[in-house]
């Protein structure tokens, strides 16, 4: 077997853990009941996810200008990715996004407001 | 004691393990049935030793980066990070599992070791429009 | 070659789980739980276009995917906004 082969078929076994993740976050979506869970859940596509897809797509398609791109690229989505869930964690909380029921510790719970509404 | 850069890629080698048991064990959580459910959810005020502003920034985009753990809010003045956690047993494990990776990111992330302190008690907080902050 | 039906099924694969998630979207019940819906979509979507990218041969396929992971969280963070109301 020649090397390029190799690099592909490991590259698609990255391709596809990659996509293997981003399904189970999307079934992780349905199952988990609150909007801090599904944050969570939805971080594991936005950092192990996209990260493998990248690096599936790097070893097929590899070069040196590549690689320089992809590992930006991986950096840049790991960096990001935090950020923009922190984002959206901190607006449900100003939202009053209630946590499950199921949660057990809360020491937020005193600095919400009383009204259970929001959007 | 090792010098500073070497600190720096003993945390970011220590960080990518926690990273992948991480993901693993939220994928795992995804996938199980759920009358066989491990999930106990908490959301834990854990007092930091972070003063700079980079500091902040890195310790919480480090743990929202873990999957299972989320900082929802900080309060610099108080020096507290609320963290949301999907596998907390107790109060002081989670506490434990956030300074753990804080003090490691300070040592490798400080030249020096500097201030380490952590304030000893929590704040009383109230809702938001009374204390009047915007942040 | 191996990678051409392959590329097919992973892009199939990928079209279901951006649905199940475009369903979690349209459920709601609150804008914060949209907001993390659209974010997955995007994550598939940046999938996407490399098994597209990768499939068709074109040359800027990591430019692509280099600007879309820089500018991402910018949806997140404006869809932030608006479920806040502005608040920060």
């Amino acid at each position: 077997m020649e090397l390029t082969d190799l690099a592909d078929i490991v590259g698609l076994v990255f391709i596809f853990l990659g996509i293997a993740t981003i399904i189970i976050s999307a079934i992780g979506l349905f199952k988990l009941p609150d909007l801090y869970l599904r944050a969570s859940a939805v971080g594991t596509s936005a950092g192990l996810g996209v990260a493998s897809i990248v690096l599936g797509a790097l070893l097929m398609d590899f070069s040196g200008t590549n690689l320089i791109k992809a590992i930006i690229a991986i950096i840049a989505q790991l960096l990001t990715s935090a950020v923009g869930s922190m984002a959206i964690a901190r607006a449900g909380y100003l939202n009053n996004a209630l946590p499950a029921p199921i949660t057990h510790i809360d020491e937020l719970r005193l600095t919400r407001r009383e009204t259970s509404g929001g959007r | 004691m090792m010098s500073w850069p070497f600190r720096i890629i003993g945390f970011l080698l220590w960080y990518a393990k926690e990273f992948i048991t991480a993901n693993l064990s939220v994928t795992a959580e995804v996938l199980r049935p759920r009358g066989r459910s491990k999930m106990k959810p908490a959301i834990v005020a854990v007092p930091a030793a972070s003063r700079s502003d980079s500091e902040w920034t890195l310790i919480s985009s480090l743990i929202t980066l873990t999957p299972g753990t989320l900082t929802i809010t900080i309060s610099k003045e108080h020096g507290i990070l609320y963290v949301h956690g999907m596998f907390v047993e107790s109060r002081e494990q989670l506490v434990g599992e956030i300074q753990e990776m804080e003090d490691r990111m300070l040592h490798a992330a400080r030249r020096a070791p500097g201030d380490l302190t952590r304030p000893a008690e929590l704040p009383v907080v109230r809702p938001l429009e009374e204390t009047g902050e915007s942040r | 070659m191996i990678s051409e039906w392959t590329l097919e099924v992973a892009l199939i694969l990928l079209a279901i789980g951006m649905v199940i998630a475009a369903v979690r979207g349209l459920l709601g019940p609150r804008t914060m739980d949209r907001a993390v819906a659209a974010d997955l979509i995007f994550f598939a979507t940046i999938g996407f276009v490399a098994l597209i990218g990768l499939r068709t041969n074109i040359e800027a396929l990591f430019d692509i995917i280099l600007i879309a992971t820089l500018l991402g969280f910018m949806a997140a963070l404006s869809m932030a906004r608006l479920g806040s109301g502005g608040r920060r």
